[in-house]
């Protein structure tokens, strides 16, 4: 038997812990990294979900406090617009539309970082309005820089829904994240970014992702930003993660 | 007079909660609230908690529901989906950290109603499904019942069940195996629930 068939075996014997959920993280990514290339395994996947999606009805009937219902209503009075209806972002590919729906996101973008700078230092007022002015230009540089361009970042299909871009300036060194239709993190989650380097991850922020769905990152990453492969955002126990051990949600390559 | 929206099928509801219309979304609550519950129950062993779950599975499939393709599932497989992932955080959360005992106000849930709609309405098919799935899991040996059920109802790893139990990873890997490939059979190929 081949080193090929053996991989693949051993990975099939995973599939009905994989559906399960029984599986550890780095089986996981094995599993996952196989089905991108293994329609046979994809197939066996989709049938043992079938399986796993009957698992529910197993649990005893119970009827539901009419209060559920009640205080699920407020909530959506509370917050009564479903992501369908709001208008989307253009498509990240969409060089220069991107670009120029983005252009005023930036300012807030920029201005929300400078913001959250300012509160870990001195509260000093003259310094709110030199930041505001810098980060206009900041966002003048940004979008007008000959260099930089627009990369997709892609969903893995954990979150279908989401999309997304990142604009990279190597002039400045610096790059903006911005998603659309990714959910909230699970309570007690935080999606932090990683730039990727060969195996090497480096933590360089958290995504705030709001109800609406939507975040934008400025990112500073310590090295050339030629230096990095991609970006990618997993969904972690903490913003202060030193290695992604999380569902892998969205990637973007940045070398060529 | 409008459409009775009760006759409407879920993917022509989910397309009604995409426009905004929370009546839709009050019919698939009527359909599904019990299932998710009566789940959500069940991970997580505390009614209280299960109602957070049963609401905010609901919530997302508000808000999300543009990005449900009927292509890919069902409408309660979805929704199922997300009242697991939310039931099996809450019990790794709880696993961090103590128990809460807090802003529950007890006389309200001590004169807690049924939502005798959800009851009603509940739809044929998931007691059929019940029926199914009881079924077929009484076709297994105890013991792989036990490891699928440790897996997908308390989110354990197969490492974490071997220790549970204090046997040998190999077994429980083969257990888990030849579990679902007995569910798989059984069951046979599966219309979407």
């Amino acid at each position: 038997m081949s080193e090929h068939e053996d991989h693949h075996d051993a990975i099939a014997e995973l599939i009905p812990a994989y559906v399960l959920g029984a599986l550890e993280p780095d089986e996981i990514e094995a599993v996952e990294l196989h089905l991108l290339e293994c329609p046979r395994c994809r197939a066996e996947v989709d049938e043992q979900r079938q399986v796993t999606a009957l698992l529910p009805y197993l649990a005893e009937p119970r009827s539901v406090p009419v209060r559920a219902r009640r205080e699920l209503l407020a909530r959506i009075d509370a917050a009564p617009v479903p992501i369908a209806t709001r208008r989307r972002l253009p498509g990240p590919l969409a060089r220069l539309g991107w670009v120029a729906a983005v252009a005023a996101v930036l300012v807030a973008a920029v201005l929300g970082i400078n913001s959250l700078r300012m509160q870990e230092q001195v509260k000093q007022k003259d310094m709110e309005l030199t930041a505001a002015q810098e980060s206009q230009r900041a966002v003048a540089r940004f979008v007008g820089s000959p260099r930089g361009f627009v990369t997709a970042l892609e969903s893995t299909g954990v979150a279908p829904g989401a999309e997304g871009g990142v604009i990279l300036d190597p002039t400045r060194n610096a790059a903006l994240l911005m998603v659309d239709g990714l959910p909230k993190p699970s309570p007690g989650q935080a999606y932090v970014v990683w730039m990727v380097r060969g195996s090497q991850h480096f933590n360089v922020g958290v995504l705030p992702v709001g109800n609406d769905g939507r975040a934008t990152l400025y990112i500073s990453p310590p090295d050339a930003l030629a230096s990095y492969d991609g970006i990618v955002v997993t969904e972690e126990s903490g913003p202060l993660a030193a290695n992604p051990r999380g569902v892998r949600m969205m990637t973007a390559r940045v070398g060529q | 007079m409008g459409t009775d929206l009760r006759q409407l099928p879920d993917d022509e509801l989910v397309q009604r909660m995409r426009e905004g219309q929370v009546e839709a979304l009050e019919v698939l609550y009527d359909r599904y609230a019990r299932v998710v519950f009566s789940f959500a129950v069940r991970i997580v062993g505390d009614g209280l908690l299960a109602e957070e779950v049963l609401q905010e599975a609901f919530m997302r499939s508000w808000q999300q529901a543009g990005r449900f393709e009927i292509a890919r599932g069902s409408f309660p497989n979805w929704l199922l989906s997300i009242t697991h992932n939310l039931a099996i955080d809450e019990i790794r959360k709880r696993q961090r950290r103590p128990q809460r005992a807090d802003l529950v106000d007890i006389a309200d849930v001590l004169r807690s109603e049924v939502d005798t709609t959800a009851d009603v309405e509940e739809t044929a098919e998931a007691s059929e499904l019940r029926e199914r799935i009881r079924a077929a899991m009484a076709t297994l040996p105890p013991a792989q019942q036990r490891v699928i059920e440790l897996a997908y109802f308390e989110g354990l790893t197969q490492r974490e069940i071997a220790a549970l139990l204090n046997e040998p990873l190999g077994t429980i890997k083969t257990r888990m195996r030849l579990g679902m490939r007995k569910l798989k059979e059984v069951l046979g190929p599966q219309e979407e629930p």
